[in-house]
C-alpha cells in the first residue's frame, strides 16, 4: 500500500532522494496537476531559502571570527585613511547575470488534487458526530430550521462543539468538523433564541483548527467573555475538563493532563486522560483556573483514555495569523479572568451560555 | 596575529568564498577591508558600519559565487562596489547627501543587480523571524535535517521520539508550519 503522503513526496524529489523512475513518474504527476506544482514550488523556494539561511549563518559567523582576530587589519586600514584623498575613478556597468536561486517547476495541465489534504490516521479518531441514523428525528426537532431553509433537507447532518473567542461573533472549532459544511449553525440547545447561522470563515488544515463567524440577524453579542487563552503550557497532572456535545445536551467530563505531547508524541498536542466522544471535538480544555488550555481534537482509537488537545500557544499563533491575514481590526483575543474565583459548578454554569453546538450540514 | 596575504588567483579566491575557506576570507579582509573601512568612515560612518557593509558584501559574494554568478571585475572591486551601494543605500535612508567620495575603482551594479541583494537580504530576514516564531523543538528540529543533515533516526533519539516515524511527522508538521509563517510574512513585508 502506498501510503506517502504529498508533502513526502515533494521533499524526495526537492532533495533529490528520488530514483529516476520516481522522479520521472512524479514529474508526470507534476504537469498533470496544477496544485501540486504549485505546492512543490512553494516548498522549493521554502527549503532554497532555509538553505540559504542556513549557509548564510554560519558564513557570517565566520566574518564575524574573522574580524575579532584582525586587530591588525584595522589599524592598518585606518592608518591609511588620512593619507588618502578623493580621485576621479571611471565607472564601469556590471553586465554579469545573476543566476536565479532556485529552479522553478514547470505547472502545464490540470488536476484536481487539493492542497493540504491528508488523510488522517484512522487511530486518531476525528471525533465528529454523524447523525444520518438520526436524520429522522433530528429533522423533526428542527422543522422550523428545515422550513426556513428547505435545501438541508438533503443533506447529512453532524455535530461537533465550538466556542466563542471574541465576543462579537468569532467563534473557535475543529477544522475537520466544518471542512465539508455546506450549512453551519451554532446553538445553545434548548434555547430557541440562541441558534446563530454561522460561515467559515478562517481555517488551517494541519493544525485541525477553523474559526467560524457568526453572521445571523438576530445576533448581537457574546459579552464578554470570562476565560481567556493561557499563555503558559500546562503541566503534566494538571486538573482538566471540557463541556461537549457527545449527546444531543452538553455532557462534562473531566481528568488531567496526561503527556505533554499527542498522537505520535506531537508536539502540537497534549494528552489527557478526559473522557471524549465523537461531538466533543472543538470543545474547550480548561483548567481549574477556568483559563483555556487547549481544544479536543481528537482520541486514540486503540487505547482507552487518551485523547488528544491542541494546545493554547499554538491556537493563539493561529488566531494572530488570522488577524494579521485577514486585516482584522475588530478582533482582539479572549483575555478574561472572571472564572478564576468562581466554584466549578459556578464555572460550568458560566460556560455553558458560551459553549455551543455546532450543527453542520453537508452533501 | 599576522595576516599574511599570500598570492592567489581570481578562481582561487571565488572558489575559497565558496567554501568559506579561512585562509581566503582572511586574505579578502587584508586586502580588500581597508578600502570599505575608508569610504564608509570618510563619508559620515562609523568603524562598525563600515565592517556590517564589508560583511554584507562578503555575504552577498558568497550567495552569488554559490548560484553561479561569473564575476565581470576582479573581487576586490566587486565587494569595494558592493560596499559602496549598500552604504550609499544607508545613506539615503538617513536622508544624508548621498555622494561619496571614492578612492578605489568600482563598478555600478545594475538594478536588477541591486534588487537581487534586497530581495535575499529580505528573505534571510524573513526565514530567521519564521523560525523564531515557529518556536522549539520545531525549527531545532528542521534545523537538525535540513541544514546539518542529522538522520530521522538520529533526530528521534535526541528529542526523544519512540521511533522515526514519529519524528518524520512532527518534522512535516513543523515544516508545513514553517510555510505558512515563511509565506505570510514575506507577503505582508512586501505590503
Amino acid at each position: 500500500m502506498n501510503n506517502t503522503t504529498p508533502i513526502e513526496l515533494i521533499e524526495r524529489y526537492l532533495l533529490g532522494r528520488m530514483s529516476d523512475e520516481e522522479r520521472k513518474a512524479f514529474e508526470n504527476r507534476l504537469a498533470d496537476e496544477p496544485l501540486l506544482a504549485q505546492e512543490a514550488e512553494e516548498y522549493a523556494e521554502l527549503l532554497g531559502a532555509l538553505k540559504a539561511f542556513g549557509r548564510e549563518k554560519a558564513f557570517r559567523a565566520k566574518l564575524k571570527s574573522i574580524h575579532k582576530n584582525a586587530d591588525d587589519v584595522r589599524l592598518k586600514a585606518l592608518s591609511h585613511t588620512r593619507t588618502q584623498g578623493m580621485r576621479g575613478l571611471p565607472q564601469l556597468i556590471l553586465t554579469g547575470a545573476v543566476a536565479a536561486s532556485i529552479a522553478l517547476l514547470v505547472m502545464i495541465g490540470a488536476g484536481e488534487w487539493i492542497l493540504g489534504k491528508r488523510e488522517m490516521d484512522p487511530r486518531a479518531e476525528a471525533m465528529v458526530r454523524e447523525m444520518s441514523e438520526l436524520r429522522g428525528k433530528v429533522a423533526q426537532i428542527d422543522s422550523m430550521l428545515l422550513e426556513q431553509n428547505p435545501e438541508i433537507k438533503s443533506m447529512d447532518v453532524s455535530f461537533g462543539t465550538a466556542f466563542p473567542v471574541a465576543s462579537n461573533g468569532y467563534v473557535l472549532t475543529s477544522y475537520h468538523i466544518v471542512k465539508d459544511a455546506q450549512r453551519i449553525w451554532v446553538e445553545l440547545p434548548g434555547d430557541g433564541n440562541s441558534r446563530f447561522r454561522a460561515e467559515l470563515f478562517y481555517s488551517d488544515p494541519t493544525m485541525d483548527l477553523a474559526v467560524l463567524r457568526v453572521y445571523d440577524t438576530n445576533f448581537t453579542s457574546f459579552g464578554v467573555l470570562p476565560y481567556g487563552l493561557a499563555n503558559a503550557p500546562s503541566r503534566l497532572g494538571e486538573f482538566v475538563y471540557t463541556l461537549g456535545y457527545s449527546k444531543q445536551d452538553v455532557v462534562f467530563t473531566e481528568g488531567s493532563i496526561s503527556s505533554m505531547t499527542g498522537f505520535e508524541e506531537d508536539t502540537f498536542a497534549y494528552q489527557i486522560s478526559v473522557p471524549v466522544n465523537p461531538g466533543n471535538s472543538g470543545g474547550p480544555l480548561m483548567n481549574a483556573e477556568g483559563q483555556i488550555l487547549g481544544l479536543i481534537s481528537g482520541k486514540h482509537s486503540q487505547q482507552e483514555g487518551a485523547a488528544f488537545a491542541t494546545k493554547s500557544s499554538h491556537i493563539l499563533s493561529f488566531l494572530n495569523e488570522m488577524k494579521s491575514d485577514s486585516s482584522l481590526t475588530d478582533f482582539s483575543l479572549p483575555k478574561g479572568q472572571t472564572l478564576k474565583w468562581k466554584e466549578r459548578p459556578a464555572q460550568v454554569e458560566k460556560l455553558q451560555e458560551l459553549v455551543f453546538r455546532v450543527r453542520v450540514y453537508s452533501r | 596575529m599576522v595576516v599574511r596575504p599570500l598570492v592567489k588567483s581570481e578562481e582561487e579566491l571565488i572558489d575559497g568564498i565558496r567554501s568559506g575557506d579561512d585562509h581566503v576570507l582572511k586574505l579578502l579582509y587584508a586586502r580588500c577591508y581597508p578600502a570599505v573601512l575608508r569610504l564608509v568612515t570618510q563619508n559620515s560612518g562609523t568603524e562598525t558600519e563600515a565592517e556590517d557593509m564589508f560583511q554584507d558584501a562578503m555575504v552577498v559574494l558568497h550567495r552569488n559565487v554559490g548560484n553561479g554568478m561569473e564575476l565581470s571585475c576582479q573581487v576586490k572591486t566587486y565587494l569595494y562596489s558592493v560596499s559602496r551601494r549598500l552604504w550609499l543605500k544607508e545613506l539615503s535612508k538617513r536622508k544624508h547627501a548621498v555622494r561619496a567620495k571614492d578612492s578605489e575603482m568600482f563598478i555600478e551594479l545594475s538594478a536588477d543587480a541591486q534588487n537581487d541583494i534586497g530581495r535575499s537580504e529580505k528573505q534571510y530576514e524573513v526565514m530567521s523571524e519564521s523560525l523564531s516564531a515557529l518556536g522549539e523543538p520545531c525549527a531545532e528540529l528542521l534545523k537538525q535535517f535540513y541544514l546539518e543533515d542529522h538522520s530521522m533516526t538520529d533526530i528521534a533519539e535526541s528529542f526523544g521520539y519512540t521511533n522515526a516515524d514519529n519524528a518524520k511527522n512532527q518534522k512535516y508538521k513543523c515544516l508545513q508550519r514553517l510555510k505558512k509563517i515563511f509565506f505570510q510574512r514575506l507577503n505582508n513585508s512586501d505590503e
